[in-house]
């Protein structure tokens, strides 16, 4: 039974006779497809209740779509995703404008200090965010940039290079050396070799991170809801602030948690195998 | 050296520089304005002064600790992914979903389907368990297993992906020569694909541990804020609490060193974990 949930390569019977081999795998395959298919259903079922729910009058059988409606009447929707989608823009932006330099300096330029700056860096991603942010909050409203995209922004920047760093650098590492070797030899200069050699060469990674910092801040809470003004919030945390209000109806909330999920999901079907490349990059090395 | 030098420049200002500050704050009454040297006041305070510290310790202690049951589910359907069998593809795509919704949809989510009459009485219902229905998040008792089960949820197909990733790195070749050598099955999970997957391990250890901070942190808000009582604060949501609604920001950043400390003895521990012999682990 236990031989059922592993991979062929691992089960003891794999050297037996070919036909039992084939019938084996078969019977094994099946098992395990239909446990795949229980998990799956088991993970899904409460986002699909759920959002069925949301189309259902008060609960019963009958269809509507009142609550899907209601969103937009009662809640500021537009606005919202408008500033989530500005707020994300901004920091992914800013996080890829300063990581990607950064990441090809520590991997292929040797400089005063490179190790050490490096390390305290990633060292940073280990940083829980509730343990900086008091101090943060304090230091950016001395210099009015609470309750600002702005200084939003910064914040999200800050949380974001890190991690962007390490993954960029990584990335940067396991390209040869010899290219940009080979532009020195032509005579041009680091900035040069750079922009136009390394910098389409890296862009699988920088699709990577962008797509990672996108999600981070576009999902964010904390962050939005204590730098943002009041009247421009993130439609995260203009569910959140609802969801604890108990104003508006549940399936309301629902149909706009859908609604504020729809761009993430697009970005991630459409770059999947990005993530799960960001996942694991740093690992290997 | 140029290119380094924002980010350099924003790590050191946005990220060196306030824990610093939260270290120096910690031994201060602050009210986000004037700080006045208090010494270790505000740890002593907390480390002695109320049970709500020590309610609050243990959940912290509560999620660590669900997190291998989180990552044990997840391996087990990385094996049967690994197996490419019929299905994986969406398979993966499905568990791999929740990695684009926000806490905060997660927990409203979660919330409405743990409503008492809602999703899940109506499942208990339909297989015969009415007995257990319960009001899942206003009970103190079942209130944060039912935030951990959601936090695991929704990290769930994260690991599993960071793990599938690391059993395809297994060469066959090892297992092979190990078969050939006559080991049996356990012996070849125990000895060469457990040790192999420890660094995965560990990977998907900190990474749950580090969504932890922003992930328990939006679904306490938008679950339970924290109730009841203290049955759901953790160390991320009191800070929050401390100085944004108490006003005792000197408090929030000594919780903010602790929860510091914390992570850095977890990640310690991890890593010790993996420098030893990985085989003695399992």
């Amino acid at each position: 039974m236990v031989s059922a949930r592993l991979p062929d390569i691992l089960s003891p019977d794999a050297l037996t006779g070919t036909e039992q081999l084939i019938a084996g795998r078969r019977r094994r395959h099946l098992a395990a497809s239909i446990t795949l298919l229980v998990i799956g259903v088991a993970l899904i079922y409460p986002l699909v209740d759920v959002i069925i729910a949301s189309f259902r009058f008060q609960g019963t059988g009958t269809f509507t779509l009142r609550y899907w409606r209601a969103v937009f009447h009662q809640m500021p929707v537009w606005h919202q995703l408008g500033v989530s989608a500005l707020v994300t823009g901004a920091s992914v932006a800013g996080v890829l404008a300063v990581s990607v330099p950064a990441g090809y300096a520590y991997a292929k330029l040797s400089f005063r200090g490179a190790r050490v700056i490096f390390g305290v860096t990633i060292a940073c991603m280990m940083i829980p965010v509730e343990s900086m942010i008091i101090p943060e909050y304090a230091n950016l409203a001395k210099v009015g940039l609470v309750g600002s995209v702005l200084g939003t922004v910064l914040v999200f920047v800050g949380l974001g290079i890190p991690l962007s760093v390490f993954l960029m650098a990584s990335y940067f590492k396991s390209l040869p050396d010899a290219l940009v070797e080979s532009g020195l030899v032509d005579g041009a200069g680091h900035l040069r070799i750079f922009l136009s050699i390394m910098l389409p060469l890296a862009l699988p990674a920088i699709v990577t991170i962008g797509v990672l910092e996108f999600l981070a801040v576009w999902n964010d809470l904390l962050i939005a809801l204590l730098f943002l003004p009041i009247q421009s919030q993130t439609i995260a945390v203009g569910l959140a602030a609802l969801q604890g209000n108990h104003i508006l109806n549940t399936y309301v909330l629902v149909a706009g948690s859908v609604l504020s999920a729809l761009p993430p999901m697009l970005v991630y079907m459409l770059f999947q195998r990005y993530l799960v490349a960001g996942l694991t990059m740093g690992v290997n090395r | 050296m140029l290119l380094a030098l924002p980010a350099t420049i924003l790590v050191a200002c946005l990220l060196v520089f306030p824990i610093a500050e939260a270290t120096y704050y910690s031994f201060t009454s602050w009210n986000g304005e004037t700080a006045r040297f208090v010494g270790l006041s505000s740890y002593s305070q907390l480390l002695f002064h109320t049970t709500a510290i020590r309610q609050i310790f243990q959940n912290n202690l509560a999620v660590v600790l669900s997190i291998p049951v989180g990552l044990a589910f997840a391996l087990v359907a990385a094996f049967l992914t690994s197996l490419k069998v019929p299905g994986w593809r969406p398979f993966r795509f499905i568990v791999f979903l929740p990695v684009a919704l926000s806490w905060v949809v997660i927990g409203i989510i979660f919330s409405d389907f743990l409503t008492p009459g809602q999703g899940i009485d109506s499942l208990l219902g339909a297989v015969g368990l009415h007995a257990i229905a319960l009001d899942w998040l206003g009970s103190t008792h079942t209130a944060l297993p039912a935030l951990l089960a959601t936090f695991n949820w929704a990290l769930f197909g994260i690991n599993t992906v960071i793990f599938m990733t690391g059993l395809a790195s297994i060469p066959p070749e090892v297992i092979e020569a190990a078969r050939v050598d006559g080991a049996g099955f356990f012996t070849i999970l125990r000895h060469i694909v457990m040790p192999l997957l420890g660094r995965f391990v560990r990977l998907a250890f900190l990474v749950t541990m580090i969504s932890g901070f922003s992930g328990m942190f939006g679904l306490i808000y938008v679950m339970t804020a924290g109730g009841p009582g203290f049955s759901t604060t953790t160390l991320e949501f009191q800070i929050y609490q401390s100085a944004f609604t108490l006003g005792n920001f000197g408090q929030a950043a000594a919780l903010g060193i602790f929860l510091l400390l914390i992570m850095l003895v977890v990640t310690f521990v991890i890593n010790m974990i993996g420098r030893r012999k990985a085989a003695d682990l399992w």
